[in-house]
């Protein structure tokens, strides 16, 4: 690790003077262009072809990939033998899937890098784990999901794991109380998907007539509301009624992919996503693709220094969101800070040629990036 | 749309058939057409945008204009021919250019045809063209019984009906569409008429354009700009290459020109859906994976220019909203190479007619069906895609 790099992991996270950061970046993303030019000739046509070259004088003008190329093409800068592994977004149906070739290296940093994230708001020791999932879902290997990469990506944190659905996703009630019993008195953590949080938690308990105490947890949830959409409550809300209904008040969104997995981005008190000292992001505006005035709403791209064993490190995904303005950022922890508007919705092409309506379609992102 | 008839099987389809066949077809540019056509050219003049597709397509049907037609129509063939109608006509227009459908349908109206048109479900949507059409229709008996819109989704039999009962296909809509119609016969004396997927080009003289003054230069990118974003420069005769003749002068001139353009875009507000600026972005990183010499001049989406060496091929994903390859020539005859029977119009400025005619005879139908000025990429013509529309919807009679 050079000196710049293990300076973004030695500092607290969150904590990095603006200019300090950077400066930091720009140095390690100019390295990272350079890196996978030589190395991925995919990349190098790339930025031949954007006619955009090395040095770069600020963060907006490294180019991007669209996060789309990562699913129609084997992006690696190593050669067959250095794969670790290789990680798979698990997208819909009708959507190809993404490939991320991962080296020992790359591997390592997004382990560091995750566990420097998590341990601003789990701390230093292992924790006590509640799922709020099924055991099912992690049980069935074959079937590559996110939530159980998600899953498993929390484990190494924890010291124990207690799921609390039943297979058929209702609530254990038996389980539950039994983890609280044993583990509730002190530092906890929960981890779930955002709607399974809110559908087959917060609403069973409610149907139930829980009274729960959760006071200790720390929760870490993620994933959007994309499969109950109808449900969706605002971030809000969401907060809102965990806090009132269990005394939960350390909840902390993540958004991040598997296309850039160890530095996500974690939502602090504020209830927006922050940057890391290992990420940024810039929220462009599709027009100009030139990045929009903060508290704008755009397209969003997202930057991480980790990836070494891919073109990864400068994304731009089909999500929509919106940067909060400097002035607006007055509590909570450093930096650049984002929310997501959901998705860029359909569009229909016009034209001569029939082809062009059925040609666009939507691939979902996932969101996980944990791994 | 309550007037267009919803059909679910083949016996709606034969239903429908069964009413058109007993009637007479009409004679060309008799009094009932020319009169449909132009209260609707009326009507639509009046409630459609300024500028725009709409507003030409109703000056396109204007009374005069269809006088001058039926004119040049009955003087153009030998005078022992009698030109009647063909028939019952199936047509099959694309669903996202709204007044192609109009276009197609008046020709085939005016020279006296019965039509049953497939309505796609996209132009349905609040258009302004379609549903003024609709009520015109309406009020003239003599049109809508001949007339038939109809829709429905993917049922097969519907299609074998229809085709089978013809006496001309008109399949617009890309090669997709063609294929997927050219599944179902149709009769022994029946035919199609195709429009396949094409694309266009725009031919520049370097020295031409610097001899203009600045108004002028700007009239020109004005004019240029309606040929390709009118729709999205995703039409068949919208440009997507600029070859500019003249190599010396190409980037005076070409600078000077898309700064210009540049700035047209701006000022006339020209957005696109943020999906469809995805896809523009996606198309330009998978050309440039491509290994080909291909780049970008200026990283711009405004208008986004690719210097593309020789290389101006007809692009299947092509995602219009403003992508432009470029290419120079110092000799006319250098741009035969880079054209292909897919390439449909040739706009052009600051050519002799002579040059341009000699062209054309040079490349011998091999490409480019329509050599037209910078301006009138659009500007519909019963001379289309190769064919003389007027021609192909009519039967030669020969009395002698």
């Amino acid at each position: 690790m050079n000196s710049t790099l293990s300076r973004l992991f030695n500092e607290p996270q969150f904590s990095l003077d603006s200019r300090v950061k950077n400066r930091i970046l720009l140095e390690e993303f100019n390295y990272l262009v350079r890196l996978h030019k030589e190395k991925c000739p995919e990349y190098f046509r790339v930025i031949r072809g954007l006619n955009l070259h090395p040095p770069y004088n600020d963060l907006e003008a490294i180019p991007f990939l669209p996060i789309s190329l990562f699913k129609k093409h084997e992006l690696k800068s190593i050669g067959e033998n250095e794969i670790f592994k290789v990680l798979v977004s698990s997208g819909t149906t009708n959507s190809k899937l993404s490939k991320i070739y991962i080296d020992e290296e790359t591997a390592q940093l997004q382990r560091l890098a995750l566990s420097r994230i998590l341990r601003t708001v789990l701390g230093e020791k292992r924790l006590p784990l509640l799922i709020i999932d099924s055991e099912n879902t992690v049980r069935n290997y074959k079937e590559f999901n996110a939530q159980s990469a998600g899953i498993r990506g929390m484990m190494p944190f924890s010291n124990s794991q207690i799921f609390c659905l039943n297979p058929d996703m209702s609530l254990n009630t038996d389980v539950l109380r039994g983890f609280l019993s044993e583990y509730g008195e002190r530092k906890f953590m929960i981890f779930g998907f955002t709607f399974m949080v809110w559908q087959h938690f917060y609403k069973e308990a409610q149907n139930l007539g829980l009274s729960l105490n959760l006071e200790k947890g720390v929760l870490l949830h993620s994933g959007g509301w994309k499969k109950l959409v109808d449900e969706s409550v605002s971030n809000r809300e969401f907060r809102l009624e965990l806090n009132r209904m269990f005394n939960l008040t350390n909840i902390h969104n993540f958004y991040g992919m598997v296309e850039q997995t160890g530095s996500i981005f974690l939502e602090d008190d504020s209830g927006y996503f922050c940057t890391s000292n290992f990420s940024d992001v810039i929220v462009r505006d599709p027009n100009t693709w030139s990045p929009t005035l903060p508290g704008q709403v755009g397209v969003l791209e997202v930057m991480s220094v980790l990836p070494r064993s891919y073109p990864g490190h400068a994304i731009l995904t089909e999500d929509l969101a919106r940067e909060l303005p400097e002035a607006e950022n007055v509590s909570g922890w450093k930096g650049r800070k984002f929310e997501i508007l959901g998705r860029v919705p359909r569009a229909e092409l016009r034209g001569c040629s029939d082809v062009h309506a059925e040609k666009f379609s939507n691939s979902t992102l996932e969101i996980t990036g944990i791994s | 749309m309550s007037n267009i008839l919803k059909i679910s099987d083949a016996n709606d389809a034969l239903q429908i058939v069964s009413k058109l066949l007993p009637i007479s077809n009409l004679k060309p540019f008799g009094t009932h057409q020319i009169e449909f056509l132009s209260s609707y050219s009326i009507h639509l003049s009046r409630i459609a945008p300024k500028d725009g597709s709409a507003q030409s397509l109703a000056f396109w049907l204007r009374n005069s204009r269809l006088a001058k037609m039926a004119e040049d129509f009955g003087r153009g063939h030998d005078r022992r021919i009698v030109k009647s109608a063909r028939g019952l006509v199936f047509q099959i227009p694309p669903s996202n250019v709204e007044t192609v459908f109009v276009y197609s349908l008046a020709v085939s109206i005016l020279t006296g045809n019965r039509n049953i048109v497939r309505i796609p479900s996209s132009v349905v949507e609040n258009s302004l063209v379609f549903d003024s059409f609709i009520e015109s229709l309406y009020s003239h008996p003599e049109i809508s019984s001949r007339n038939f819109l109809v829709s429905y989704g993917y049922q097969e039999e519907v299609n074998e009906v229809f085709s089978s009962n013809c006496d001309l296909r008109v399949i617009w809509g890309g090669d997709k569409s063609i294929n997927t119609l050219r599944k179902f016969p149709v009769k022994p004396s029946a035919r199609d008429l195709t429009f396949f997927d094409r694309s266009s080009l725009a031919l520049i003289s370097t020295s031409s354009y610097l001899n203009l003054s600045d108004v002028e230069r700007n009239e020109l990118v004005w004019k240029f700009f309606n040929d390709s974003f009118w729709f999205d420069q995703l039409a068949c005769s919208s440009p997507r290459a600029v070859i500019w003749f003249g190599v010396s002068s190409m980037n005076e001139a070409s600078s000077d020109f898309y700064e210009r353009l540049r700035r047209l875009v701006e000022l006339r507000e020209y957005v696109l859906e943020p999906a469809i600026q995805i896809s523009k972005l996606n198309f330009l990183y998978e050309l440039f994976l491509k290994d080909n010499e291909m780049k970008l001049t200026d990283w711009n989406f405004r208008a986004t220019i690719i210097d593309s060496g020789a290389g101006i091929g007809h692009e299947n994903d092509f995602p219009g909203g403003g992508v432009f390859f470029q290419s120079s020539i110092a000799t006319l005859e250098e741009i035969v190479p880079m054209l292909n029977s897919r390439h449909q119009t040739l706009t052009h400025f600051g050519f002799r007619n002579s040059e341009l005619r000699e062209l054309a005879i040079f490349l011998n139908g091999r490409a480019v069906d329509r050599v037209v000025a910078i301006g009138s990429a659009l500007s519909f013509d019963r001379y289309w895609d190769g064919y003389d529309l007027l021609g192909e919807f009519t039967k030669s009679v020969f009395v002698d």
